[in-house]
């Protein structure tokens, strides 16, 4: 028989009773002062992220510029406008290509530093703290660092590159070509230290006798990453591949910052272009318009995320 | 000739150490140029201006100049640094606060519209900030919050993360603590603050954390938000030392000013980051949840 505590019904913590299946049983027991605990919160969530949700939705289809004016309602106009317009098209490429380099360059950046640091050693605990190091640092900090470190004439980089005799004169943050692997190359310095610890913590969950077993098995260390260990982390690697994805879709600061979308556009990002067309140029409908077509590709990145983190209850 | 077993053996073990060595030497080659850039500025941002843009690069200043520091000490730097930390505090207060009182509620209370609500935070998730810049520009301009730090901090309170991180951490305490405390005639709050929260130190450290790097480090909306001194947090004021941005061709005077307003950033999140190195590393994997 089960222990019955004698809770008065607006004293009850939630599942402790006997239960019950009958909804207005159910309203009969919800304690008033719940509503104390949740209403703080629920103000401000519902007016600064909901509301202005919603309002971003409705904004998209008029054709509100700056001021108090809210616009006028033009249907899809500003839809069709995204779909046909070289530009945003261009912007949404550009991002797309941004990731399709950000994402496997930080993920094996970081897959490599965890599997490196990943031994109790004073050198290793070093390397650690430096690969986590810059991304505590704030955007401006890294834009201004790289900036300088890959300037033309008297960069770290080019000065680095001339001393090994290679060609030394070469305009990382000017060549439309090399403008977007540059980002993504940034980008992976300043948060691989982030896989690195989301793998630290899967590696270190792998228990030691399945690499014993394959190394009695006379497999080397190559083949007993690849054959054990990399398997055991796919779970946390769909994981960070899906957080680095969405981060890609998202990325403006560095660009901001460094190359203010340049050369001629060819590092203007989504966001980018929602910031130039919505706080520069105050084409403020279609400003919202192409964020919500950025909100329904991150709607399906977070649904995947989500999906994904409940297989893997493990670490989270 | 027969090789025996052992000599194979050998073999392979003194390759492996070989291999070994060489791992560990480009792991510690790469450590080395990974920290090179930030090494750089800094010395940098203690040269005199005729040393810093030379090739070869002189690496250690022949003498230890603040000429630099005393040009950006000119900028409202010190009123940026107030607003940065007074917006990640209060910011990073509230969100404790308002967070683990609402997660509580989803976690142990029942209350007219619960699912409804909790399904609201799960799916406010998917919301990106960049969807609401432009209705909520319009909102503070409404509200007369334009130029104020509070419109900087409410939308960054009412994120959903801590809310959820509350909850989950909640619902893995044994409810019998409160079920003793209520027979003992404990009401709600009581019981809340009491039991519950004394017990939830981890969890509020790392709300705490998260949200204050997220703060401290936010940038599009402090950039939007941003239309004079009094609200421009460190972040967006430091971009006025970016060349590209300020559409400077005169790049020199930027690189050693750039340098030091940057140290003064890099030195404090470096030491801040080494004193909590092990919350900030276990709390990556918490952050993989953060929206």
């Amino acid at each position: 028989m089960a222990n019955y505590t004698p809770i008065t019904p607006d004293n009850r913590v939630e599942g402790s009773g006997p239960p019950d299946h009958r909804w207005f049983i159910a309203l009969r027991r919800v304690n008033p002062f719940a509503y104390t605990f949740i209403i703080p919160f629920l103000v401000v969530f519902l007016i600064f992220r909901i509301y202005p949700f919603f309002l971003g939705i409705l904004t998209s289809f008029t054709d509100a510029r700056v001021g108090p004016r809210p616009g006028n309602y033009i249907g899809f106009e500003n839809f069709v406008e995204v779909m046909t317009n070289s530009e945003v098209r261009r912007a949404f490429i550009i991002t797309f290509q941004y990731s399709i380099i950000v994402v496997p360059m930080s993920f094996f950046v970081g897959l490599a530093m965890a599997v490196y640091v990943n031994r109790k050693l004073a050198t290793h605990t070093i390397s650690r703290l430096v690969f986590f190091a810059p991304f505590v640092l704030t955007a401006t900090i890294i834009a201004i660092v790289w900036n300088w470190t890959l300037q033309t004439q008297f960069g770290l980089v080019n000065v680095g590159l001339g001393m090994l005799g290679l060609p030394d004169r070469i305009a990382w943050l000017k060549e439309p070509v090399l403008v977007l692997p540059v980002i993504a190359f940034i980008t992976t310095w300043w948060q691989a230290g982030f896989a690195m610890v989301i793998f630290l913590g899967a590696l270190q969950s792998i228990p030691s006798e399945l690499l014993d077993a394959a190394r009695i098995d006379g497999a080397n260390a190559w083949q007993s990453f690849w054959k054990v260990t990399f398997p055991l982390l796919l779970p946390v690697s769909s994981l960070v591949i899906t957080i680095t994805l969405i981060e890609a879709m998202r990325v403006f600061s560095l660009i901001h910052i460094i190359t203010q979308g340049g050369p001629s556009d060819y590092s203007t990002s989504v966001v980018y272009y929602i910031f130039q067309e919505g706080f520069v140029r105050f084409e403020q409908g279609m400003a919202a318009a192409v964020g919500v077509v950025l909100f329904l590709i991150i709607m399906i990145l977070t649904i995947l995320r989500f999906t994904l983190l409940r297989a893997d209850k493990e670490y989270f | 000739m027969m090789a025996g077993p052992g000599v194979n053996m050998l073999a392979t073990r003194r390759g492996e150490r070989a291999i070994r060595l060489t791992i560990v030497a480009i792991g510690l080659l790469f450590t080395v140029l990974w920290f090179v850039p930030l090494l750089w500025v800094i010395l940098t941002s203690l040269k005199p201006t005729g040393e810093i843009l030379t090739n070869p690069p002189q690496w250690i200043p022949s003498e230890i100049s603040f000429e630099h520091y005393e040009k950006v000490l000119e900028k409202p730097i010190g009123q940026w640094t107030i607003n940065s930390l007074y917006i990640s505090i209060v910011s990073t207060f509230l969100t404790i606060v308002l967070g683990a009182a609402a997660g509580y509620a989803f976690a142990r209370l029942r209350f007219f519209g619960r699912n409804f609500l909790f399904w609201l935070v799960l799916a406010s998730f998917m919301m990106p900030f960049e969807v609401m810049l432009i209705p909520l520009y319009r909102m503070m301009g409404d509200f007369g919050l334009v130029g104020n730090r509070w419109s900087i901090i409410l939308p960054s309170v009412a994120g959903p993360f801590s809310v959820y991180l509350f909850r989950q951490f909640f619902l893995s305490i044994p409810r019998e603590l409160e079920d003793a405390a209520a027979i003992d005639g404990a009401g709600l709050w009581a019981r809340f603050l009491l039991v519950v929260l004394p017990l939830s130190i981890p969890a509020c450290v790392s709300v705490g954390i998260l949200a204050f790097a997220e703060n401290f480090n936010q940038y599009l909306w402090p950039l939007i938000m941003s239309t004079s001194d009094s609200v421009r947090t460190l972040p967006v004021g430091l971009n006025q030392f970016s060349p590209s941005l300020q559409g400077s061709t005169n790049i020199t005077q930027y690189y050693g000013m750039g340098a030091a307003a940057v140290t003064m950033l890099i030195i404090p999140s470096l030491i801040v980051f080494l004193i909590l190195q092990r919350f900030f590393m276990d709390n990556v994997i918490t952050s993989g949840m953060k929206g």
